[in-house]
């Protein structure tokens, strides 16, 4: 039944997951072009220029991977309610867990493809004579994926919830994508100290995860699709 | 051991300041075919929905199969098949993916009476559900609804958007099927001709309370219309406690009484200089129509 669910889910989310596959790939393609026309990197070993290319286009993949969490998580939920289909899902067997578990998969599934193939793809890097493997001395790249995967785990955490209480999805997931940015703004509004940084940081995974626990709550508890 | 498949107990739901059901109890059993009468906003699809634990009462308890609908919701929903008076399925998918859907769903599934009920409805299924029509989308919901075998199936306005031929179509398959394995049909429609075809007893509900439930039979004969000329025009208590609507044209009164016997008439007679009167036999329809604007308060006995 579980399958079934989830099959089910693939489907009814094929646009968004295609926008998730589009944007992947369009990534590489904009940091091709970008190392195409920037005359420093021709100057580098042509293992290197590749392995450079890789990694640009792995960071800008993650960096726009979070709009694809963010628009699926928008969806997932209030797009069955949207189009009326919940009110078909509700009354056949499954309870509200394993619909829920459903969901939870395919944007975890989509989550994980989201940021290993990006990884996979910057590690080829090290195949090319000259290449470089992911340049662990650069702590600095490693710190600004940590801040990217936290605005989308704020980002999908408001469109999970979103989509848990409401009946359109186009809100849920404009609600997704500017939460991040109006919790960054908040907040450096309120706190103006170089400390910023950190607590921006943390306050994006709080609410991402408060958006995730509570929404599950109320989606569990809600008597109405 | 109860053979109650339905309880309802003192079942109360609000929407903000409107009652949809004011304290509802009923029972149906085993065996029985329900029809559910009531005017629009009576609390029909409201009590149907109940069922499938799609609305929580706002308070009284609801038990199918003599379970609690909140604990053993998936069990009782496995045991249930549900038409909605207006079915929406995923749009984006063909009949044969709904069906494949569903399939899954139900532990009883039964795929070689889903192909029969395809080919008997004349669904396309390769077309998707987006594309079908009102009418088309009620087949495929209530193929879906049949296939698994259900113990109780619930039909909320099934006829709505069936052409006459499809309509007849659904009849005769619902009479086969409350005649095989089915322990209970309850369905709430408009087309009362319908209902009494199919139905054995009858749920009258108006403004959420529950006027009357009694086999149909009994129901036709316990309610009858007086006509009569009265030169006094009261009523003797006994007749007036017994009216369910009536309807007075200077000295001609007309009223429906139930639970009628012979009896009524003598009193009546006794009660007032009567010049004429005649006992009417009236249909499931009238009986319904009578019990409606008998209970509005405009013209409340």
């Amino acid at each position: 039944m579980l399958r079934t669910l989830i099959w089910k889910d693939v489907l009814a989310n094929r646009f968004q997951l295609l926008l998730a596959a589009t944007l992947l790939v369009a990534s590489y393609g904009a940091a091709a072009t970008l190392a195409l026309l920037d005359p420093s990197q021709a100057a580098q070993p042509g293992g290197r220029q590749v392995a450079g290319f890789l990694l640009s286009g792995s960071l800008l993949s993650h960096a726009v991977a979070q709009l694809s969490l963010a628009v699926l998580s928008g969806n997932l939920i209030a797009g069955e309610r949207a189009n009326r289909s919940a009110e078909f899902l509700a009354y056949l067997p499954p309870s509200r867990g394993m619909v829920l578990r459903a969901k939870a998969t395919v944007l975890g599934i989509l989550a994980l493809l989201l940021l290993l193939i990006p990884l996979g793809i910057t590690g080829l890097g090290a195949l090319f004579p000259g290449g470089l493997p992911w340049p662990t001395s650069d702590r600095a790249i490693a710190r600004t994926e940590v801040f990217i995967w936290a605005m989308g785990f704020c980002a999908s955490g408001i469109g999970w919830l979103a989509s848990c209480c409401l009946q359109s999805n186009a809100v849920a997931i404009l609600f997704a994508l500017f939460s991040p940015f109006i919790l960054a703004t908040l907040i450096r509004i309120v706190i103006q100290s170089t400390e910023s940084t950190a607590i921006l940081l943390a306050a994006n995974f709080s609410i991402g995860l408060a958006g995730f626990l509570i929404g599950t709550i109320h989606y569990l508890n809600r008597v109405e699709p | 051991m109860t053979t109650n498949l339905i309880e309802f107990s003192a079942v109360t739901k609000k929407f903000k300041n409107h009652r949809a059901l004011d304290s509802l109890s009923v029972q149906f059993k085993k065996g029985s075919t329900v029809g559910l009468l009531g005017p629009n906003g009576a609390g029909k699809s409201t009590c149907l929905k109940m069922m499938l634990g799609l609305l929580r009462p706002t308070s009284g308890s609801v038990s199918i199969f003599g379970w609690d609908l909140w604990s053993e919701g998936p069990k009782i929903r496995q045991q249930i098949g549900y038409v909605p008076e207006d079915p929406w399925l995923y749009p984006w998918m063909t009949v044969r993916q709904v069906l494949q859907f569903a399939s899954s769903m139900y532990e009883r599934w039964s795929s070689a009476l889903a192909e029969d009920l395809l080919v008997h409805m004349s669904l396309p299924p390769e077309c998707l559900v987006k594309n079908l029509s009102k009418g088309m989308r009620m087949k495929t919901a209530l193929l879906v609804a049949l296939a698994h075998r259900p113990r109780l199936l619930i039909l909320d306005e099934p006829m709505s958007g069936l052409d006459p031929l499809a309509r007849d179509d659904l009849v005769e398959m619902l009479i086969k099927l409350r005649d095989e394995e089915t322990e209970c049909i309850l369905l709430s429609s408009h087309q009362i001709d319908d209902v009494a075809r199919l139905a054995d007893e009858v749920v009258i509900l108006n403004a959420g309370k529950r006027l009357v439930h009694a086999s149909i039979d009994e129901l036709i004969g316990t309610t009858k219309r007086v006509e009569a000329v009265l030169l006094d025009g009261r009523l003797p208590e006994r007749v007036l406690q017994q009216t369910v609507w009536q309807r007075v044209d200077r000295r001609n009164w007309s009223m429906t009484l139930h639970p009628f016997d012979a009896a009524m008439v003598d009193t009546l007679v006794e009660a007032n200089p009567i010049s004429s009167t005649t006992v009417v036999d009236i249909g499931l329809e009238q009986i319904f129509k009578d019990f409606i604007r008998g209970a509005a308060p405009c013209c409340a006995p």
